[in-house]
């Protein structure tokens, strides 16, 4: 794609990789250091990429770079158990209170359920792209989703119950 | 090939199933797995999908940060040597391919085409004589046809010549007129020295009387009265009125008749018949020869014995 183009999926992405990126790490500004890591990479490939498959190209590096970035503080968390305190940076300019009971429960969600999950009902892909973007087969990212689904039922429930 | 639904694989169909997107065998499979695990189906049963909604109001500052220069895409520029490489190329490919060309069209032309062609030529050329024959005959008939207008106009001409002289005649008076036949008459008669009154020529008679005094013989016997004899002094003459006769004669003799009796008799006035009587008389016409007789058969008895002996 030419350099328009590129400047074209900035306007247009942007503000849902940033979305996409706070849900995952919870963390606005490795949030947006993910994002203008993706934007980078992806300035540097823009020419070998077609404009219809930028949207998939950056949701991949945002993946991608917010795993590296978790191995990197060594900040994997592979546990599925909803972690007692939000780490949520409350001096952001984006107001992150749990105005729902749902927006708790999948803060709650490992990092991988929620990134297939916020893929699915955020930016609609599908099963199969889920997977083409996290790199995982399509029927881990169906597990996946049926557990998170499980989840935040669950979490819900509890919510409700405690209200 | 339907995978085999039981506990350990069954949460990978578990969300098809519950947003109704397992169909077919699967779909049949999963329904036997359930009804074989009720704890499972009642799990299912109680289960709510929860959708999450997107958050509106996430906004990147920074995006122009983000935005690069837009720079007018030069286009992909390919060294000359490989443009020469490939100029190269599409040359060989070009030549070979015409080579090819032009071999098949040698090859294929040969038998056949002369052949086809041949024919062709020779009509043709029948064709350009047939045309030229045809233009030769209409020139000849052209011609032919002129050279027949011609003969007619020179045919018509004496006729258109009298025909004027008639008209001219015609507007002459009856006095003038007949000076004019006059005149003519008297042109034919000093052409063809014609005397109208012979008897009173004295030449006959010194004449005759020279034949009388040269042979005493025939003295007594009728000579004819017209014969001019030469004497010896009058030979040269003779000769030459003999070549002049001679030139004459050659022209048909009935028409010229009366210039030979000019030159070689004085007769009397006398009938045209009576001259040829007299003639044949005379032995200068044979006999039954009236108006076809050559001079060459009167010629000999024209010139005395004397010249003719030398």
């Amino acid at each position: 794609m030419t350099s328009e183009e590129y400047n074209r999926t900035v306007e247009l992405f942007a503000d849902r990789l940033f979305r996409f990126a706070i849900k995952s790490c919870r963390n606005e500004a490795d949030a947006r250091d993910i994002v203008q890591q993706a934007f980078e990479k992806f300035w540097l490939k823009h020419q070998d990429v077609e404009f219809s498959k930028a949207k998939s190209y950056l949701f991949t590096t945002v993946h991608r770079t917010h795993i590296d970035m978790i191995r990197k503080n060594k900040r994997v968390s592979v546990m599925e158990e909803v972690p007692e305190q939000m780490d949520l940076n409350r001096n952001s300019h984006v107001n992150y209170e749990l105005r729902d009971s749902l927006s708790i429960a999948l803060d709650k969600l490992s990092d991988i359920q929620r990134r297939v999950v916020l893929l699915r009902d955020y930016e609609g892909y599908s099963y199969k792209e889920i997977a083409e973007i996290t790199e995982i087969s399509e029927s881990q990212v169906k597990v996946y989703i049926f557990r998170a689904r499980k989840k935040l039922q669950q979490i819900l429930i509890q919510i409700e119950k405690t209200a | 090939m339907v995978m085999k639904i039981n506990r350990i694989n069954y949460e990978q169909f578990a969300i098809d199933y519950l947003e109704g997107n397992l169909l077919g065998e699967d779909l049949r499979e999963m329904e036997v797995f359930l009804s074989k695990n009720p704890d499972v189906k009642k799990e299912l049963e109680e289960m709510e999908l929860f959708y999450l909604e997107p958050e509106v109001g996430v906004v990147f500052e920074g995006k122009e940060a983000l935005k690069k220069e837009v720079v007018l895409e030069k286009p992909k520029v390919i060294p000359f040597w490989n443009k020469f490489w490939m100029a190269g190329v599409a040359a060989i490919l070009l030549l070979s391919f015409f080579t090819f060309i032009l071999m098949n069209n040698i090859n294929e032309k040969p038998e056949n085409e002369i052949a086809v062609e041949t024919p062709n030529l020779i009509e043709k050329e029948k064709e350009k004589v047939v045309v030229e024959d045809k233009k030769e005959a209409v020139i000849d008939k052209i011609k032919e046809e002129q050279k027949a207008f011609e003969n007619v106009i020179e045919k018509q001409k004496p006729i258109q010549k009298k025909e004027a002289e008639k008209i001219i005649y015609a507007k002459t008076t009856p006095k003038e007129q007949e000076n004019k036949r006059e005149n003519e008459t008297n042109i034919h008669d000093q052409n063809m020295n014609i005397n109208h009154f012979p008897n009173t020529n004295n030449t006959i008679k010194p004449v005759v009387q020279t034949i009388a005094e040269n042979d005493p013989s025939q003295k007594n016997e009728t000579q004819p009265e017209s014969i001019n004899v030469p004497t010896k002094e009058k030979e040269p003459v003779l000769l030459a009125v003999l070549d002049k006769m001679e030139s004459i004669a050659s022209e048909p003799l009935e028409f010229k008749k009366e210039k030979i009796l000019k030159h070689t008799v004085q007769i009397a006035e006398v009938s045209s018949v009576e001259k040829e009587s007299k003639l044949e008389k005379w032995g200068f016409l044979p006999e039954g020869s009236r108006g076809r007789v050559k001079f060459s058969n009167i010629k000999k008895s024209l010139i005395p014995e004397e010249f003719a002996s030398k």
